[in-house]
């Protein structure tokens, strides 16, 4: 009986472990599969921005910076690595493409004839709706990594993650432009 | 006591309820009149006139308790002639009681149809009317026999499924963008057997349930379905669907008609905003693969008013009461998916 109780306790030991393991491999996934979003709706972005190239060009012959600032935005989105998570690169992205709104923005003020082009218009809403899904897909991304963080770091995942496959907890991403903006900075 | 007092007292206390009486039929004109809530506010004050809603009904309920009291005298002395006439006046003190006791139904019932008509007015639904944008008279019991069939939800029940109580309106959004939308009570009836002890016996219990929900009209979303519940939709909506959030998968079970058409639409956005949606409320949110209309059906009662209307005794009370009260869940519905479709 009491061997029976012991061999009991062993399976159901083995048992719960495989579930966590389990657990983190579906939530590291998942944190991958969310990266994948925010890098390929970056990405999107890419031909919106050839469209938009030569179009402000033409409108704008002495905005140099807007152009540069595309071309910038561009490259950067180009170097974003997909397969890994790059929160410093995307980091650098989200503040380019902030700072091109804003040129573009000024561009648009110096030029109504731009304001009123359909064409233009129409990138400007595909940039805000592509913008608004690289938003969410950053959300979904923390949140899911948060869960992951949670996962592999509290007892006793932490002990199966460390003899069963050693993850690391991902970094979130974090918009440093507006954290700048604060003078308090919390303690963790 | 005296016949003759008993019988002025009751007089006293008639003319007390006629006020009553005269109350309710002018609140029932009231109500008929109305075009919008405030008119219905402004008719109930000032009211110039006694403000009583509450019938009398203390001589009665006394007249009750002395003819019982009489009655069961009789059981001291089944024989005694004098305990006999006691009997007699205790029945006819019961009947006394019985004829001048006022129930409180016409009250009920007048303060009930003032806030079916408050909330008509408030959140301007039309009872049992169909949607303003169907131009063309359809027999309500088709048209609604058309909705049910649209989606695999109204299926519930074994004996029934009913849609008894329904009403349409339009809903805005921030940026004014309306809404054709139809309320409703979603009723259905389950045959339940259930066995004795011996486990022979088998009797047949029904059980009545309740759930509410909306339709919304000229929506774009189409081929979609999202429920809180533990449960597989199946054809149209035969494709399971996972969101990349893992939060979102854990809460919600997707479905989609079309894998292309729900991977394109199952943006980081719209997964956001279905979280969002979903955050305080149980259900089920389809969109029909074809018909561009949106059915919610979920557990919380749409029709339900946040205040009851216990303790009305006054006019100035009743004006409280339908200048106060809300439809929460409706109200929370409104704001919740207009935004969601924005």
């Amino acid at each position: 009986m009491g061997l029976l109780i012991f061999l009991l306790l062993i399976i159901a030991v083995v048992v719960a472990c495989i579930m966590i393991r389990n657990n983190i491999v579906r939530h590291h996934n998942a944190s991958i599969r969310a990266w994948s979003d925010v890098a390929s709706y970056e990405r999107q972005k890419i031909k919106i921005l050839d469209g938009l190239q030569p179009l402000v060009e033409q409108y704008s012959s002495f905005e140099k910076g807007t152009l540069e600032k595309v071309t910038e935005l561009r490259q950067n989105i180009l170097n974003l690595n997909v397969n890994n998570t790059d929160v410093s690169q995307l980091q650098r992205i989200e503040s380019l493409n902030k700072e091109l709104m804003r040129s573009l923005n000024v561009v648009v003020e110096n030029y109504p004839e731009l304001k009123a082009n359909e064409i233009y218009l129409k990138m400007m809403n595909e940039i805000e709706e592509q913008n608004e899904n690289v938003g969410a897909a950053i959300t979904i991304f923390n949140r899911n990594v948060e869960l992951f963080n949670n996962h592999i770091q509290i007892f006793p995942n932490n002990i199966v993650n460390t003899m069963t496959m050693g993850k690391k907890a991902i970094r979130p991403f974090r918009d440093q432009a507006v954290t700048q903006n604060f003078d308090y900075r919390p303690n963790f | 006591m005296p016949l003759d007092t008993v019988q002025h007292s009751i007089h006293i206390r008639r003319k007390k309820n006629e006020r009553v009486f005269q109350n309710i039929a002018r609140l029932w004109e009231i109500g008929r009149q109305a075009q919008t809530q405030q008119d219905i506010l402004d008719s109930l004050h000032p009211w110039n006139a006694p403000i009583v809603l509450k019938f009398e009904n203390i001589l009665p309920l006394l007249l009750a308790a002395l003819g019982l009291f009489f009655m069961l005298l009789i059981f001291i002395g089944p024989t005694n002639i004098w305990l006999q006439l006691c009997l007699v006046s205790g029945l006819f003190m019961m009947f006394w009681a019985y004829i001048s006791y006022e129930d409180k139904k016409p009250i009920n019932d007048v303060i009930e149809y003032l806030e079916q008509q408050t909330i008509a007015k408030k959140y301007q639904l039309a009872f049992r009317q169909q949607p303003q944008h169907i131009s063309v008279p359809l027999q309500p019991v088709l048209f609604i026999a058309h909705l049910k069939q649209l989606f695999p939800v109204f299926n519930q029940g074994t004996l029934s499924n009913d849609i008894p109580y329904y009403a349409s309106t339009v809903w805005s959004d921030e940026e004014g963008k309306q809404h054709q939308v139809m309320v409703f009570q979603y009723h259905y009836v389950n045959e339940v057997r259930v066995r004795d002890k011996d486990g022979s016996d088998v009797k047949v219990k029904e059980v009545h349930k309740d759930l509410w929900g909306v339709f919304v009209f000229d929506v774009e979303i189409q081929g979609l379905a999202i429920t809180t519940a533990r449960k597989n939709f199946y054809y149209p909506y035969s494709f399971s669907w996972h969101t990349s959030d893992i939060q979102t998968n854990q809460k919600l079970n997707i479905f989609g008609s079309n894998e292309m058409q729900t991977a394109k639409l199952l943006s980081p956005a719209f997964v956001l905003k279905l979280a969002d949606f979903f955050a305080q409320r149980q259900g089920d949110l389809m969109f029909h693969p074809t018909s561009h209309t949106l059915c919610f059906l979920g557990s919380a009662d749409l029709f339900k008013i946040s205040s009851q209307a216990k303790n009305i005794q006054d006019i100035s009370v009743l004006r409280g009461h339908l200048r106060t009260f809300k439809l929460p869940y409706l109200e929370s519905l409104q704001r919740d998916l207009t935004h969601f479709l924005k």
